[in-house]
């Protein structure tokens, strides 16, 4: 129990803005999946016939859903483009 | 019944989402130059990214399938698990506990108990942790290899070796980086999944009064709509089985804060966040999904519950209450929606194994390893130690996943196990943190005897010594007895053995100032909009939460 202090590495190693960051913005990666999965169920949608609507009760199901996805794939993409990486706003700690 | 006939579209929707995936993983190699890299994601993610990745690491498949289960079994009770047992503990840790977390510049959750207490009690925690995260991980593969052996009919070992496979490359690439990122993307996957479900299960059943009536009539009746009646003490009608002082003492505070504070694969993400206010919100802006995830697991099991025959009579040959979800998505979704509600599926049961793995990893590395196996070594080396470990567990899931396939009873008693070990931590911190006279000796006997006094609960309740009426009872009670015993240990001891040297409580306890002069105390980061205030932010969780409960009381 008297073992000396070894306390993690100090981060002042860690430069700001990682790597990871830098390589992509997940912000983009995120749009362009949901994006995709969006646009195929949306013309997966429109070619629904009555055999997919009554399996999901009469709801257009996969339209909707491509709706939705499209929607929140917008909202990332517009993020992402009009807040780029690097200009976040400084915080302040403590 | 149970098998999906899944189209050649759905299968494109979920190879696409593997490339992704696996592509990040490739990329994220790049980024990854040293063992901080690699193991702690360079701590410089923005706080929406770490906060999704701390609610997906939790929203395993086990987890979404558990859940949909307890809500046939229990009904809106279950929502207890969510609203009782999650939000209040993650704005605690946010609000309390990450301060100390963050500033500490520890790597790791054993490690704080490393620098406050000495290496007995982090040995002690981190080789259990290890053990833990590994045998977990082969659970989730095996339950991930059962699901896809009734829905896909793949052979479970193919299952198996696949899924463990596609987690190494991206894992064992990317290292915490890429699982976090894989975390985010999961999250929106298994919603886009589960809402277009939860939706067409309403209509399914004609509505929500129709549900309400549904469920009325069903074997729950009028209890299962409500979350607080029926758990009077002495009158429990309620079907959680559970009075209100054990579900609030027992599942809202022993249970729940000794997971969400301090199991590491949940605080790794906050940990990887870029400064201390992004830290402190990691888990506050995780408790708002928390909150509402009830919505798309319950609402599908109180449907299965009504809109399938016999459904939770796996005696009598009906589907089990753990195939609420699957058994929906097979008879409700189209082609398409199919697809994604599969990957969903997939994407979470991997995310589940891939948070075990990133964690044992970096658990292994820094605090096995380090500190005693091999100190002194070059970064280089451990960042390759951080790569083999992650294929060495890796390989052991996978036997331990083919072992649960032989003895599934024994699984379920060892994760119970490490549910007790969960419990008495919560003490030992809590004290630690800010009780500057808690010793070494005080905080490594407390949490011994804790995690005794829980598995003794454990064993006499599994021997039918005594019965507290239900297992999730039991599972209150062996929580609050180890969590009790390791407070009163922990007093006694401390206070009997010698004052702790003063540089052990430098930085990391309640009030006294570290080496750099800055003392830590419960002042919040001074942020200048609101959405980035982290009392702001718990309280409005917190709010909501309240809100609903009387809603659904």
């Amino acid at each position: 129990m008297s073992e000396p202090i070894q306390p993690g590495r100090p981060q002042a190693q860690v430069e700001t803005g990682s790597r990871m960051q830098r390589l992509f913005d997940l912000r983009y990666v995120i749009g362009a999946l949901l994006g995709v999965y969006g646009v195929v169920l949306v013309i997966r949608g429109l070619l629904d016939g009555p055999e997919q609507l009554a399996r999901a009760s009469g709801i257009s199901i996969n339209l909707w859903t491509g709706i939705g996805l499209l929607v929140v794939a917008a909202i990332f993409l517009v993020w992402g483009l009009t807040r780029p990486l690097g200009i976040d706003v400084e915080e302040n700690i403590d | 019944m149970l098998r999906l006939n899944p189209g050649w579209l759905d299968y494109t929707l979920l190879a696409l989402y593997f490339v992704v995936v696996l592509g990040i993983g490739v990329v994220a190699r790049r980024a990854v130059g040293t063992s901080a890299d690699f193991l702690l994601a360079g701590r410089s993610l923005p706080a929406w990214v770490t906060g999704l990745a701390f609610v997906a690491a939790n929203l395993g498949a086990t987890e979404i399938i558990g859940m949909a289960a307890n809500g046939a079994e229990y009904g809106v009770a279950t929502v207890h698990y969510y609203w009782i047992g999650a939000v209040p503990a993650m704005v605690f840790l946010g609000i309390v506990m990450m301060p100390f977390y963050y500033r500490s510049k520890v790597r790791s959750v054993p490690e704080f108990l490393r620098l406050r207490f000495g290496n007995y009690t982090h040995i002690l925690n981190a080789a259990v942790f290890a053990i833990a995260s590994v045998l977990i991980a082969g659970v989730n593969l095996y339950a991930l290899a059962i699901v896809l052996n009734a829905l896909l009919g793949w052979p479970e070992f193919l299952g198996i070796v696949v899924s463990a496979a596609v987690v190494l490359v991206y894992i064992g690439f990317g290292g915490l980086g890429s699982a976090i990122y894989g975390e985010v993307l999961q999250f929106f996957v298994i919603l886009a999944g589960l809402i277009p479900l939860a939706i067409v299960a309403v209509r399914h059943v004609g509505g929500f009064s129709a549900l309400a009536d549904k469920v009325t009539a069903s074997a729950l009746g009028e209890g299962g709509l409500h979350a607080w009646q029926g758990t009077g003490i002495g009158s429990v009608t309620n079907p959680i089985g559970a009075n209100w002082i054990s579900i609030v003492l027992g599942l809202g505070f022993v249970l729940s804060f000794g997971y969400w504070t301090t199991n590491f694969a949940e605080i790794q993400r906050a940990l990887s966040a870029k400064d201390r206010s992004a830290s402190q919100r990691t888990p506050l802006i995780a408790a708002f999904p928390k909150i509402l995830i009830p919505a798309v697991t319950i609402i599908p099991g109180l449907v299965a519950l009504v809109a399938i025959p016999n459904f939770g009579n796996d005696a009598s040959g009906g589907l089990e209450y753990n195939d609420a979800i699957p058994a929906l998505i097979g008879q409700l979704l189209p082609e398409g929606v199919l697809g994604i509600a599969l990957t969903g599926l997939f994407a979470s049961f991997m995310a589940g194994v891939a948070a075990n793995v990133s964690s044992l990893n970096t658990v292994v590395t820094y605090d096995l390893l380090q500190p005693y196996l091999a100190p002194g070594r070059s970064d280089r080396y451990y960042l390759n130690a951080g790569r083999v470990v992650t294929a060495v567990g890796v390989v052991i899931a996978i036997f331990t996943a083919l072992l649960a396939a032989d003895f599934n009873n024994i699984m379920t008693y060892l994760q119970s196990l490490f549910g007790i070990f969960n419990a008495p931590i919560f003490a030992t911190f809590i004290l630690g943190m800010f009780w500057k006279r808690t010793s070494g000796w005080g905080g490594f006997a407390g949490l011994l005897t804790g995690v005794l006094a829980g598995a003794l609960v454990f064993v006499l309740a599994e021997a039918g010594v005594v019965d507290f009426g239900s297992g999730i009872a039991t599972s209150f009670y062996q929580a609050g007895a180890a969590f009790l015993v390791d407070v009163v240990v922990t007093v006694v001891v401390s206070l009997a053995t010698a004052r702790p040297e003063p540089e052990r409580l430098a930085g990391i306890v309640y009030g006294v100032p570290g080496a750099d002069g800055v003392v830590p105390t419960l002042r919040q980061p001074k942020e200048r909009v609101w959405y980035r205030k982290p009392v702001l932010l718990g309280g409005l969780a917190l709010a909501l939460t309240v809100v609903l409960n009387i809603v659904f009381a």
